[in-house]
């Protein structure tokens, strides 16, 4: 089991594993004991991470089949309310189904280390199956990488084979090092560290207007570029530039009548223009993103609530989209030493 | 230089319209009832003849030579009408239509495609979206402006059509005469440069005026206005000077104005006059187009009431100019000819009840006087007053003896002072309504004499650790990063020559308390980190720490703030510095702007550039002239030239940075933000020290 305090850690790690393992020519099966992000296909309620990994992992099981149970309201006030019991059987006959035939199952984490507990579905609980050996993925943060660790020690205990840290930043590598002295005293494997990639945290144009609702008014052509920063245009020109050369990768978000804000955006490095207000920017402007080459997307939200909306997305970000695979594969691979027997 | 618009052999109208209410219509009736001695081309596939001339289906089918072509069809077809045009070697084309970059998208690619069309066969696009343009000198009326204006001397562009039309028709009434008329439209190939250089030798110009939202190349601007205003005076409106304003001008131009500030200095390098507002603009040029240049700023106020005697002497005050006191001679002549109770000193007052004849004898004592550079001449109606007579007066004497002094004159009031304005009108005095207008036309002239005379100074080359520099720029731009770490930023200004104080980069407490040590108490600590933009208001910054135990406490305390309110910045560790707090702390900036390139800024630091703005700016490429008059023109210079009996600061210590940190913005132009600040500037002789330093770079978007 690949567990982690986020979501995020554990697809970072987990996918590139699986492919790693399907090209040294293994059977390699996945299941996700708790899924806490439905989505209805066909009528049935599944797990967007899971339906995400049948298809980059070309697995050949139904969705459903590959996730114990999908979180919904409904089932936390039948479990709060009594009238229903801990599933935890059932999902463990379904993931030695799925185990049949395999070299090896790769099972994902809830997500955190107490999600999934009123079911009795927690990863602690998920590890004492006998079999079962768990990769603690530690998120970088200077203040919590130690007690992390050492609480993924205490739950895990002996079941504890391995840790990666993910998102280091290179002056971290001090406190890597200590970390790494830690482990071999207590005869835990250390994998590797994933350096910080802004990247990964990045957001596609593309998602980005499915997800406000927004209509790119220019430069189709360039909706799959990715954001890795937003910035809200409200000062005065001046400061704006100054302001906006900052940052690189960014999408800026600015009133649709605020032609000097978005032209200053346009003369640095943005991928996308955001414009609240439902009001339309000025045909030069328009000709100049054009020009340009930076896509132009048309809300009709205001800009305070649209930034509460992006905070969402970006909250809640993970792996799903494309454009960060082969980034995902290209770090584990560099940067982690792992074998799997 | 654009002889083909102005001096055309013959002209096309392509899209000539029979009715007179269509652009087709109004330009070509210009053309003709305007007096246009060369050929007239209607070209229109569907007429016989229009308004008496043959019209032909294409530019190729006209027989004779044609030198424009005046383009009004609708947007889609004018790159086929340029086609054509090239082929008839026909050289500038007008594109009046409307429907390009200004309409959206499509309308600039096909903008676009005409300039580029225009390039590859060697044919100038004017325009589009445009009114067209006027010579008066030829007769030719190329727009569909509803009158033909004055002839004089005085060079109009404009950015805006509209503005054309409105100054037209104000000028006719005002009197005021045009060698050339210029509406230049979207700017897509031919600009405000162009303009200049046409007009730079043009002997029917003596002074161009000009309203501009935006500059297309500020560098070249630079260069050409600088060469120009020495010729001959240059007044321009830039219009957005507000951030409103500016937002306006972007909106309608789709282009990033840049800072108004740039244009300032940009304007003052190159020895342009500013004019704020229409009525400046046409005051300026009335003096420039009438009047000689002053020697100085040495003004003779003549009035006959003393209030507004008082009010020109205060506007004169304003606009920097003096009232000398006379020679003995004038005050002898002066004290001879006036009633006792007039006041021979500067200004002279001939009193209320004077007419003609004080006038005549206080011009003509005035005008003789060597202390005297020109005149300002101020008449109030009172019982007796004969305004006709005094103008033409004014007109006779300042065109005799008093030739080579300007004189400007303020007849203030309305019906009774009307029949002396309308004579310094015909004899082209310059007449304002207020003694401040006045004033502030003497002060423009005053600025050209001064832009004359003014020598350029030299840049020169400096003696810089340019590899060093580069080394550390390079890394920054290899890691994609845009932001230099603070400690890079003062690696990157110590190798360009500034002292920097002594100082190392730490990752613990006791490497601090050593590094502290050795360069001794009291140090700075400031935190080191990609991530950490504003060090202070994370707690990242710690002044004045004494002991041992203060350098080892504020590092863990940094530690812990950062940690917490920025949990997952990046630390590369802790900088300790020796304090320094003697010296005069200004500011050196650099922002590039999207027009001008590098602009450079100056000013005290603290409060004087927060909260008073007392700031200078120029523009890159500056001579060490520039420079030293950057440094005096903020309010705050005594604070640095000593007050008081204060020591002088190290200025030339300022000039040496400036040029500086220009020679690390030609070395490497992809800086486009740069500060030092503060840097502490000692005692004349003691040098300066950059205490911090800022530097951002540009990543370009690709694609």
């Amino acid at each position: 089991m690949v567990t982690s305090t986020g979501q995020f850690s554990i697809g970072i790690v987990l996918l590139p594993l699986a492919l790693k393992l399907k090209s040294e020519g293994k059977k390699v099966g996945y299941f996700k004991p708790v899924g806490l992000s439905p989505v209805v296909v066909d009528g049935k309620a599944v797990d967007k991470d899971v339906l995400f990994m049948k298809e980059n992992l070309g697995l050949s099981e139904p969705a459903e089949k590959l996730c114990g149970i999908v979180v919904t309201g409904e089932q936390i006030d039948s479990m709060l309310g009594g009238n229903m019991k801990s599933p935890l059987n059932d999902v463990k006959k379904a993931m030695s189904e799925i185990d049949k035939g395999k070299d090896i199952t790769l099972v994902a984490g809830a997500g955190s280390l107490e999600a999934g507990a009123i079911f009795g579905l927690s990863d602690c609980k998920i590890a004492e199956i006998p079999e079962m050996k768990v990769l603690f993925v530690a998120r970088y943060e200077r203040k919590t990488l130690f007690d992390q660790v050492a609480m993924a020690e205490q739950l895990f205990g002996k079941k504890l084979t391995g840790i990666i840290v993910n998102c280091a930043p290179p002056a971290a590598h001090g406190e890597i090092e200590k970390l790494k002295t830690w482990l071999s005293r207590q005869k835990i494997s250390f994998f590797g560290a994933i350096p910080y990639d802004e990247l990964l945290g990045a957001v596609s144009v593309k998602k980005l207007s499915e997800e406000l609702g927004g209509e790119i008014i220019c430069r189709k052509d360039k909706i799959n570029e990715l954001v890795e920063h937003f910035m809200v245009g409200a000062m005065n020109v001046e400061s704006a530039l100054k302001y906006f050369r900052r940052q690189t990768n960014k999408a800026v978000i600015t009133g649709g009548d605020r032609s000097d804000i978005q032209l200053a955006a346009l003369e640095t490095h943005t991928m996308c223009l955001i414009l609240t207000g439902g009001l339309t920017p000025s045909a030069p402007v328009l000709a100049r993103a054009e020009e340009t080459g930076v896509p132009m997307m048309l809300l009709n939200a205001d800009t305070s609530s649209t930034l509460e909306k992006i905070e969402e997305i970006t909250g809640h970000m993970k792996l799903r989209e494309k454009e960060k695979l082969s980034k995902v594969v290209e770090l584990f691979n560099r940067h982690i030493k792992i074998k799997v027997t | 230089m654009l002889e083909a618009f102005f001096n055309p052999r013959g002209v096309a109208v392509v899209g000539a319209s029979r009715d007179r209410t269509k652009v087709g219509g109004s330009i070509l009736a210009n053309l003709i009832e305007g007096g246009f001695s060369g050929g007239i081309y209607p070209v229109n596939p569907s007429a016989q003849e229009i308004m008496g001339r043959k019209s032909y289906a294409d530019v190729m089918s006209v027989p004779d030579p044609v030198d424009m072509a005046v383009v009004v069809v609708k947007a889609g077809l004018v790159p086929q009408v340029i086609d054509d045009c090239a082929r008839k070697k026909i050289s500038g084309a007008v594109v009046i239509s409307a429907g390009f970059k200004e309409a959206g998208p499509d309308g600039y690619r096909l903008e676009k495609e005409i300039v580029k069309m225009g390039m590859e066969k060697g044919l100038r696009v004017w325009g589009p979206n445009c009114l067209g343009l006027i010579n008066t000198f030829t007769k030719l009326n190329a727009s569909f402006a509803h009158v033909m204006p004055l002839q004089g001397n005085i060079a109009f562009l404009s950015q805006s059509g509209a503005l054309c039309t409105a100054i037209l028709d104000w000028s006719i009434t005002e009197g005021i005469g045009f060698s050339k008329f210029a509406s230049l439209g979207n700017k897509s190939d031919i600009d405000e440069v162009d303009l200049l250089e046409a007009l730079e030798n043009d002997e029917d110009t003596k002074v161009i005026a000009g309203y501009l939202e935006s500059i297309n190349d500020g560098q070249k601007f630079l260069k050409v206005a600088a060469r120009v205003t020495r010729k001959k005076p240059v007044v321009l409106i830039k219009a957005g000077r507000s951030a409103a304003g500016a937002k306006a001008a972007s909106s309608h131009t789709g282009s990033l104005a840049g800072a108004d500030s740039a244009y300032s200095a940009a304007f003052k390098q190159s020895g342009v006059i500013r004019a704020e507002a229409l009525e400046e603009l046409f005051d300026y040029a009335m003096a420039f187009a009438r009047q000689p240049l002053p020697q100085g700023r040495n003004v003779a106020v003549l009035t006959n009431a003393g209030g507004p005697g008082i009010m020109a002497t205060d506007a004169c005050q304003a606009n920097a100019l003096n009232l000398p006191t006379f020679n003995e001679a004038t005050l002898q002549k002066l004290k001879a000819g006036l009633p006792p109770t007039a006041n021979i000193y500067n200004p002279v007052d001939v009193i209320g009840d004077a007419l003609v004849d004080r006038y005549e004898l206080a011009l003509d004592a005035l005008l003789s006087d060597s202390f005297v550079d020109g005149l300002i001449v101020l008449l109030t109606p009172q019982a007796m007053t004969q305004a006709k007579e005094t103008a033409e007066a004014i007109a006779r004497l300042s065109k005799g003896k008093g030739a080579g002094k300007p004189v400007l004159a303020s007849f203030m009031g309305g019906e009774k002072v009307a029949p002396g304005i309308k004579i310094l009108k015909e004899k082209k005095v310059p007449n304002y309504l207020s003694p401040e207008r006045a004033a502030g036309s003497f002060a423009a002239l005053a600025r050209q004499t001064e832009r004359l005379k003014r020598t350029e100074g030299n840049i020169p080359v400096l003696n810089v650790g340019k590899a060093k520099a580069g080394e550390i720029i390079n890394r920054v731009m290899k890691e994609s990063r845009v932001n230099l770490l603070s400690w890079e930023s003062r690696e990157v200004v110590s190798s360009y020559g500034f002292k920097v104080p002594a100082g190392k980069l730490v990752t613990d407490a006791e490497s601090a308390v050593s590094v502290a040590r050795e360069t001794g108490f009291p140090v700075v600590m400031k935190i080191v980190s990609p991530e950490i933009l504003h060090k202070t208001e994370v707690g990242g910054v710690r002044l004045k720490l004494m002991s041992d135990q203060e350098v080892r406490d504020a590092f863990e305390l940094m530690m812990y703030r950062v940690g917490k309110r920025v949990p997952n910045a990046h630390i590369n560790g802790v900088t300790v510095e020796a304090m320094t707090s003697a010296g005069r702390e200004v500011i050196l900036g650099m922002s590039k702007d999207p027009q001008f390139g590098h602009v450079f800024m100056f000013g005290l630091g603290g409060i004087y550039v927060e909260v008073l703005k007392d700031v200078s700016f120029r523009v890159s490429p500056f001579t060490e002239q520039d420079c030293k008059e950057m440094v005096q023109e903020i309010r705050a210079y005594p604070l640095l030239s000593g007050v008081r009996g204060q020591t002088p600061a190290d200025i030339p210590g300022i000039i040496d940075g400036l040029m500086r940190l220009q020679q690390l913005c030609f070395d490497f132009p992809q800086i486009v933000e740069l500060d030092i600040n503060p840097l502490m500037v000692n005692e004349m002789g003691q040098g300066t020290l950059a205490v911090d330093a800022r530097i951002t770079l540009e990543k370009p978007r690709e694609g």
